[in-house]
């Protein structure tokens, strides 16, 4: 296991994140309280474990300790290990390992972002996927964080929605298409902004809603 | 005077000697990505430097993108997507578009 320079901050972090991440997806709070009690802990160690001032925190937990806080995140749908926890869950992806997917050369037909779905025209690029119903989006204008105008979206429409995919959805309150990650609990779906910024949506049947599909692939732009 | 011949052929002989023993060029190595308060980082290692650099993707991509490998940068894609999200791939291809 590996630790890193300031785990004694790591697991603050983490836990903080973890119980930020649950109160979003199942939109309603959820204290340290309710934490220890679904650990059957006493509420004074993990306040201590989690605590803002480090002369206060206890910076050496023991290890059942830990792994009974990732078995209970785990069990309720969190993918968080104890190495993650420890890390402050940076969620390292190693780039090195990485092996690259066959791709096959498409041709993907391009609409804009319009809510109109204007076709633009169309593209020749290497994908990974082989499905039959795919489409591309050109994107006029940055979508933050990450992505720079002119960056093109490619969207499966046949693939079933899943926690944690990207989705294209054109949404009642915007003019444009939005891209938003897509969180699942049993039947309910909620998206959330890339940026965090925003709250999270929950989508209802009443909603006038046009799910376009999952974003696979990102032709992004470098800066 | 003296001074600047001898440093002159100084610069020269190190040249020759990193052209020697391959130490040329610069590169930067990728290692890893990983989000932080909604922004994306990557870790680097470069030549002769002991340490990872903690580079925001902006400031990486501006800095080193053109001087990496091809692989790299594909791999660097495909960890990008990982980062972001299930079932993504992000990839940096010129592509053309064909319009309507």
């Amino acid at each position: 296991m590996q630790l890193t320079d300031s785990y004694d901050l790591g697991i603050p972090q983490a836990l903080k994140k973890l119980m930020d991440g649950k109160a979003k997806r199942d939109q309603s709070p959820f204290t340290i309280c309710q934490l220890a009690k679904a650990l059957e802990m006493p509420h004074s160690m993990l306040v201590k474990l989690a605590h803002p001032d480090p002369q206060k925190r206890v910076i050496n937990p023991r290890i059942d300790t830990l792994s009974r806080i990732v078995s209970f995140f785990k069990a309720d749908g969190f993918d968080v290990t104890i190495d993650d926890l420890l890390d402050g869950m940076q969620h390292k992806t190693d780039i090195v390992a990485q092996t690259l997917p066959d791709t096959t050369q498409r041709t993907v037909e391009l609409y804009s972002f319009s809510k109109d779905f204007i076709k633009i025209g169309h593209s020749t690029l290497n994908l990974s996927s082989q499905s039959g119903n795919i489409i591309g989006l050109l994107s006029d204008e940055d979508i933050k964080p990450f992505f720079k105008a002119g960056s093109l979206f490619i969207i499966d429409r046949a693939m079933p929605l899943e926690n944690e995919v990207l989705v294209a959805i054109n949404l009642p309150q915007s003019p444009k298409t939005q891209i938003k990650r897509c969180f699942m609990k049993k039947k309910t779906i909620v998206l959330s902004d890339l940026l965090d910024e925003a709250e999270n949506i929950i989508l209802s049947p009443k909603m006038h809603y046009v799910l376009l599909g999952v974003v696979i692939h990102v032709n992004a732009k470098v800066s | 005077m003296l001074k600047g011949i001898l440093l002159h052929y100084l610069r020269l002989f190190d040249i020759f000697l990193c052209r020697l023993l391959g130490l040329e060029k610069e590169e930067v190595n990728p290692c890893f990505f990983y989000q932080k308060k909604g922004n994306l980082f990557i870790s680097s290692c470069s030549s002769f430097k002991r340490h990872l650099t903690h580079e925001s993707w902006d400031t990486f991509s501006l800095t080193h993108w053109n001087r990496l490998k091809r692989d790299d940068q594909l791999k660097i894609g495909v960890s990008m997507g990982k980062s972001l999200a299930k079932h993504l791939v992000i990839s940096f291809e010129g592509i053309s578009l064909e319009q309507e």
